[in-house]
């Protein structure tokens, strides 16, 4: 389910969004994948109910300098 | 000529003694692995001229005395996502027309070491982003999907065009096809085996590994890849045991963990019964059952395709701008869609992540191992898009698939996929085995004390 503070992602939006990215979709194609976008986002959403804290993310980087 | 279905375990033996050797043995597999081709399509490639200048290097060498270990001289499969000098390394994708390796894969380097024999590189899933596998059929049954993405690798080991064979899992493409295809497939510990020179789907989530007729075998084909590599950040400095070390040592007094909730929630009833009673086998052979509640399960879905999506679409940003037109469609639909994906929402999946972590870690006070069904369905018809749940609910197959093997890959956690039985149509059923970080060798000992007790390992397809 949508996330109370996001709009839709009509296939206009998701254009604009993929142009932001600096990616080209004419209007068929971002209309296909607009149910597609939606549905991810509402569950990337989901996640907004995670009480996070200062949890940390995890990232792989290592200073060391190796062969 | 029937198949030869020895293990691998059983064929290096043969080998040490040459009873047989490593010409006449790769010689047929690829007889074999040419007979199976039109009905099963596994291979993008069979390197048969390649692979008998192997064989004949691995005679001279054992007819020297110069026996290299259990890989010496055994025909094995590479997922065509992994590279090797001087072949293109296709990914199964018209993407990569115009591919060609120059220098090997890591795991690739490791098993030419080990005296491995690759006869074939194997179908993946267009660059491993799915689970389907669709060039590639079912050797249980060829009106079947083999799952993916490592589909092609667990079709032959499953068929016998091989010993082994190297797959790739970042939501359980490993033991997804394994599990579909009947065979044994192991993800190690993220960072126990080295990812360079493969292909990436998602750097955070990837993780190289074997498909095998047995337990055993896949404790061989882990010694022989596993190891530090510094040219994967991923990579671990941390020793590598004898995984064959104490493998038949039973599992007295194992605390084995039983999910009350998320693996039995939404699945087949008649995979959750062989599953059920391959954990209560587990309990004959003398394992404790814990009952234990996973963390967080709502989440594991979003965490992986919120790592997944965006990870993706910045290894392939350059080829979805110049050649879009050339993905498969499913393909080529969640790489635009990681496109948009915002960066805040990539680190909050990384943050829940450690939520995930801390959460099984807790979990794991009371337990050893935990016990679970690979996947909650047997392998799909080809072209079927949904499983129907017993409550009428309805699930992509991409989703159920993902939703039983991606706590391995967020956890990073070893699991191992074991044959536990066979549906009412004659398809496989897996049982999967997760065990602490870097704890490979009790996730072996459990799945080879449950292999011993049952005999499934001896059905092959008949194909």
């Amino acid at each position: 389910m949508r996330g109370p503070n996001r709009p839709a992602i009509s296939g206009e939006r998701l254009k604009d969004m993929a142009a932001n990215a600096r990616l080209g979709l004419d209007e068929a194609r971002a209309a296909a994948l607009s149910p597609v976008a939606e549905q991810t986002f509402a569950m990337l959403d989901g996640l907004d109910a995670v009480k996070l804290g200062d949890t940390p993310p995890a990232f792989s980087f290592d200073a060391r300098w190796k062969d | 000529m029937a198949p030869d279905a020895r293990t691998l375990g059983e064929a290096a033996a043969a080998l040490k003694a040459k009873d047989i050797s490593p010409v006449e043995l790769t010689q047929a597999c690829l007889n074999r692995a040419n007979a199976i081709q039109n009905k099963v399509n596994p291979f993008v490639v069979i390197i048969a001229d390649r692979a008998m200048d192997a064989a004949r290097r691995a005679e001279s060498e054992i007819m020297a005395g110069d026996y290299r270990g259990p890989m010496h001289g055994i025909p094995v499969v590479v997922k065509d996502l992994c590279d090797i000098a001087g072949l293109p390394t296709t990914a199964s994708s018209d993407v990569r027309f115009d591919h060609g390796a120059s220098e090997n894969a890591a795991c690739v380097d490791r098993l030419n070491d080990a005296g491995a024999v690759i006869i074939a590189k194997t179908h993946t899933h267009e660059f491993a982003y799915g689970i389907v596998t669709p060039k590639t059929r079912n050797p249980w049954d060829p009106g079947r999907i083999p799952g993916g993405s490592s589909g092609g690798t667990a079709a032959s080991v499953a068929a016998s065009a091989c010993f082994g064979g190297i797959g790739t899992d970042t939501g359980g493409s490993i033991r997804i096809p394994a599990s579909l295809c009947g065979t044994v497939g192991l993800k190690p510990t993220f960072g126990r085996t080295s990812r360079f020179g493969v292909t990436s789907l998602s750097w955070s989530l990837d993780h190289v590994g074997p498909l095998t007729r047995s337990v055993d075998d896949a404790a061989v084909m882990l010694g022989a890849l596993a190891g530090f590599d510094a040219r994967d950040p991923g990579s671990v400095d941390t020793p590598v045991p004898d995984y064959t070390d104490g493998i038949d040592g039973g599992i007295e007094g194992l605390r084995v963990g039983v999910p009350e909730n998320f693996f039995f929630d939404a699945l087949d009833p008649e995979v959750e019964t062989i599953v059920r009673a391959a954990i209560a086998q587990l309990e004959s052979e003398g394992a404790q059952l814990v009952p234990v509640t996973l963390p967080l399960i709502e989440h594991y879905m979003a965490v992986e395709f919120g790592l997944c999506l965006p990870e993706a679409s910045a290894y392939h940003q350059d080829m979805l701008r110049e050649r879009a037109d050339k993905y498969e469609d499913d393909v080529r639909t969640f790489l635009e869609i990681g496109e948009v994906i915002p960066a805040t929402t990539y680190i909050k999946a990384l943050r829940v992540r450690e939520r995930i972590k801390n959460g099984w870690r807790a979990m794991f006070d009371s337990i050893d191992v935990l016990a679970a069904p690979t996947v909650p369905a047997t392998a799909a018809k080809v072209g079927q898009e949904n499983f129907t749940w017993r409550d009428g609910g309805e699930e992509s197959i991409t989703s159920a698939y993902v939703r039983h093997s991606c706590p391995a890959n967020l956890t990073g956690l070893p699991s191992i996929t074991v044959p536990c039985g066979f549906s009412g149509d004659g398809l496989p059923v897996g049982m999967q085995i997760l065990g602490r970080p870097f704890d490979e060798a009790t996730v072996l000992r459990a799945a080879k004390a449950y292999e011993s007790a049952t005999d499934w390992r001896a059905r092959s397809p008949d194909i």
